[in-house]
């Protein structure tokens, strides 16, 4: 293995592509604001639902970057199989489980039952917590202990039974989701881990663009989230083919 | 010079922001590197360390080049026939646009460079520690 003409081939890459690099490095935040969306639309797509966009505008898909806003002002995807339906939000606004308090929190990417996001455009919109499947967060971090603490605070205060070893849905849904571009580090190995001896139903996916290469690979591939479904064929596998030749 | 410190001059080149993943994350292998090498059942010495460390920096890179573009082209064949952009803020992003032809471009040249030196399997692939077994000429698990 002559690694001195790897060296040399991966600079002559890199001086070549500049250019897509700082492009790269542009829409790096925005790949991964939309990459959390796709993952939980592939989720759904790889065990057989069908996925449509929804609320397009101006030939586009209206991505949800923020807090502020209004859900129904943005793009979402609808996921149906059978008569099962369900929405996938970005930043969504949710009710707290807890009746103590009418707390709103709006997650990074929010799976919801269809209808049950409200289209009003006035006061404080938020879909009400039993209507709301699961979630993910998405974070650009390493994955540190503290870090893990504040997703399992995020899990306890809007969808507690999956700390309680129960889903509080079906199998065809994902448990909630900590992905991020950065690696376990410290003692969160061991933390993760020790989620299951608890019977924690939460997924925790770091170095998640790994996983994302891997489904690039497999269009059968799972999604990196927990439970993996075992039934049912991904819907529309042509999508593969679509856009290009790029050999994965 | 090393190979290591070869790349960390080379990816001075690219944005910080990506940058800043590629080192950090070459740093973190160097921390674990013990396990990996343990797993791999391979003593370490600082010229395999050097070169180990090297491709797990090109390995990081082409990840990162590799999934960004997925996702930024998955979102786009997501919306199948009803819609042909993304649009993130005050900026669009089209399918066919040529942002997009750049990055597919930029994959396609790195995947291409990585078969020319047989790399492919071991970076795109595998394990860590297949890497290590990789450099040793042993068979990869």
């Amino acid at each position: 293995m002559n690694l001195e003409a790897v060296r040399d081939a991966v600079a002559d890459l890199v001086a070549q592509h500049k250019a897509a690099f700082t492009t790269l490095g542009r829409r790096e935040t925005q790949a991964l604001e939309i990459g959390a969306l796709v993952l939980a639309v592939e989720h759904y797509r790889r065990v057989g639902f069908e996925t449509r966009a929804v609320n397009l505008q101006q030939d586009a898909f209206k991505v949800k970057l923020s807090a502020k806003g209004y859900p129904s002002n943005f793009s979402w995807y609808e996921v149906s199989r059978g008569t099962q339906r369900y929405e996938i939000h970005a930043n969504l606004p949710v009710r707290g489980a807890t009746n103590h308090d009418k707390g709103v929190y709006v997650v990074d990417v929010g799976v919801a039952v269809a209808g049950a996001v409200p289209a009003v455009k006035k006061g404080r919109v938020a879909v009400a917590n039993d209507n709301l499947v699961s979630f993910v967060e998405a974070k650009k971090l390493v994955i540190y202990p503290m870090l893990l603490a504040q997703f399992v605070g995020i899990v306890h205060e809007i969808k507690p039974k999956y700390l309680g070893g129960r889903a509080a849905v079906g199998r065809a849904h994902f448990y909630p989701a900590l992905v991020s571009v950065g690696y376990l580090r410290g003692t969160s190995e061991d933390i993760v881990k020790g989620y299951k001896r608890r019977g924690y139903l939460v997924n925790v996916v770091p170095t998640f663009d790994e996983r994302v290469v891997s489904m690039a690979h497999d269009p059968l591939a799972p999604s990196p989230f927990r439970p993996r479904a075992r039934h049912g064929r991904p819907a529309r596998p042509k999508l593969e083919v679509v856009s290009d030749d790029v050999p994965f | 010079m090393g190979l290591r410190e070869d790349f960390e001059a080379i990816v001075a080149g690219i944005p910080y922001s990506l940058r800043e993943e590629v080192i950090g994350y070459v740093d973190s292998v160097e921390e674990s590197s013990p396990e990996i090498f343990r797993e791999a059942g391979v003593d370490r010495s600082p010229e395999l360390l050097d070169q180990f460390l090297f491709l797990a920096g090109v390995r990081r890179l082409h990840t990162l080049t590799t999934s960004y573009y997925w996702l930024l082209d998955r979102s786009l064949q997501l919306l199948g026939s009803d819609a042909s952009a993304i649009s993130v803020g005050r900026s669009r992003l089209e399918r066919g646009g040529g942002e997009m032809k750049m990055l597919r471009d930029l994959v396609r040249k790195f995947n291409e460079m990585l078969a020319n030196h047989g790399l492919s399997d071991v970076v795109a692939q595998g394990s860590l520690a297949d890497v290590v077994l990789f450099l040793q000429g042993r068979p990869v698990r």
